[in-house]
């Protein structure tokens, strides 16, 4: 038996393709097989293992750009198991809106700007950042629970500790079949959108509202991306207040909210599309945006978490530059793997997943 | 714009609700159309409009320009054949 005849002996014909239009879907993969269930997903990789073919977990795919694998797409597993008053637990393949159509009075915080399409498993695997991180966190704060089958075959249940075994390493350890997630309450929060005309001012501000027990999000935009948003040609900062404390509230800040999440959207459409996540030493962020500045390259970002995001165009010559650049002011570019998350990856690996079938180049 | 094929049309698409595989997404014809590449995918999309509604970038999938290509090109489906055949003898596409 071929191994796509073998795949399709375990999901079905129409469930496991190598056909040229599937491929390209999937980004030049070698073929995509759509599992419905665990025990499925169990001999896939299985499968995977006796032929010692590389095979990489899909959600949405709406983070995942390379393959030249065999795609495991999850989007079939996409049953929301139970919606309970402060969790929810869903199969992998649920997207993220439809999680948060569910739900009354409570809500998942972690929301990526992608989040009308993405899904929970990637969300996981990803370890995503939303929009309020700096009050949230990211995704891996809120998991209680993830089932997954790992590159052994075994149907594990990761809790407590053992979560860092999954979260954010991309699937390299497993393929994710469900999880729990906590869920918040949907509090309402004051907010105050404040003007910059120099970086200076900025700074100082920003010193002052760490120190604000009250402050719980500090979002940046600078001059170019204030404009796009209308906001006038300063940089400005979104701030969020538990209490009253912001001019802004009800409707008036959300309004602030909504406009700064359209904001890759915008400079989207001026063709700023290429946007790095950088971790900035807090002393560094001024001088950075100085230099930010002098290319036009666009930045905003959950900047009370010094979290940046410069933005840049295909034809941007700072772009090319950015490494020697950002090791210059101590950045960390947060989604590129480094070499401590290989060691990490390399030592879970011999436990999960000694043959190195999962996700296989991502990390190692 | 071009699609910069980033998928945020997926989660709506009733023909990816449907049958929930990437292929049959707005975004393949969007990487399709990037390739300057016609085929009979174009055919499988309920032109509803929502990837146009969905798109944060505003940009342009042309599903009915790649199926006219198509159609040049006398690549149908018998089923589209059979329908304009209908409009033609009956006046409508389901001979009613
Ligand atoms: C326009 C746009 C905006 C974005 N905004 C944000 C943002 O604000 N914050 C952010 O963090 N990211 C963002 N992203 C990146 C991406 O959307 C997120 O990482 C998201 O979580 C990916 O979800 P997905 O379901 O599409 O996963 P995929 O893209 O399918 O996969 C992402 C990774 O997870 C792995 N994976 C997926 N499913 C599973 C599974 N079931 N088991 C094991 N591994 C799995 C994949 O192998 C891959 O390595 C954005 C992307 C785009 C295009």
């Amino acid at each position: 038996m071929t191994l796509i005849e073998s795949l399709k002996a375990i999901v079905g014909e129409v469930n496991a393709s190598e056909a040229e239009l599937d491929r390209i879907a999937y980004g030049n993969a070698k073929a995509v097989v759509w599992p419905s269930n665990a025990e499925e997903v169990h001999k896939i990789v299985m499968l995977a293992r006796r032929a010692g073919v590389p095979i990489t977990a899909r959600g949405a795919g709406v983070g995942l750009r390379f393959a030249n694998d065999i795609i495991v797409d999850m989007s079939k597993m996409n049953s929301v198991i139970t919606v309970a008053n402060d969790y929810v637990e869903a199969e992998a393949g649920v997207l993220l809106d439809d999680v948060n159509k569910l739900l009354k009075g409570k809500v998942f915080p972690v929301q990526p700007e992608s989040a009308k399409a993405c899904s929970i498993g990637g969300m996981i695997a990803a370890n995503a950042l939303g929009i309020k991180a700096m009050e949230f966190g990211k995704t891996g704060k809120w998991v209680e629970e993830v089932k997954m089958v790992d590159g052994n075959g075994i149907c594990l249940t990761l809790k407590g500790d053992a979560l860092r075994h999954v979260v954010g390493l991309r699937g390299a350890t497993g393929i994710i079949l469900s999880a729990k997630l906590r869920l918040s309450d949907a509090v309402e929060r004051t907010a105050e959108l404040l003007k910059f005309n120099t970086l200076t001012a900025m700074q100082e501000k920003l010193d002052e509202l760490k120190n604000d027990a009250d402050v719980r999000n500090i979002e940046f935009m600078d001059e170019i991306s204030s404009s796009l948003l209308g906001f006038g040609m300063a940089s400005h900062l979104i701030v969020d207040y538990a209490g009253d404390k912001g001019m802004l509230k009800g409707a008036e800040a959300k309004e602030a909210w909504d406009a700064r999440k359209q904001l890759p959207f915008v400079l989207g459409q001026k063709r700023y599309l290429n946007a790095h996540e950088l971790q900035m030493p807090l002393e560094s962020i001024t001088r950075f945006l100085n230099l930010l500045r002098k290319d036009e390259v666009p930045c905003y970002g959950p900047i009370g978490l010094g979290v940046l995001c410069p933005v840049f165009r295909d034809d941007s010559s700072f772009a090319s530059r950015t490494d020697y650049v950002y090791r210059q002011f101590n950045a960390k570019k947060r989604k590129t793997s480094n070499p401590e998350t290989e060691k990490r990856v390399l030592e879970l690996k011999a436990h999960y997943d000694p043959k190195n079938i999962l996700s296989r180049g991502k990390f190692i | 714009m071009k699609c910069v094929e980033c998928g945020l049309c997926k989660g709506k698409c009733p023909m990816v609700r449907a049958v929930l595989k990437e292929t049959a997404s707005p975004r393949m014809k969007g990487k399709l159309h990037n390739m300057e590449r016609a085929d009979k995918l174009a055919y499988f999309c309920a032109l509803c409009g929502m990837h146009d509604k969905e798109c944060p970038y505003n940009a342009d999938v042309p599903v009915i320009k790649m199926r006219e290509k198509l159609v040049k090109n006398g690549v149908e489906l018998s089923k589209t054949k059979e329908m304009v055949e209908n409009i033609k003898n009956h006046g409508s596409a389901f001979k009613e």
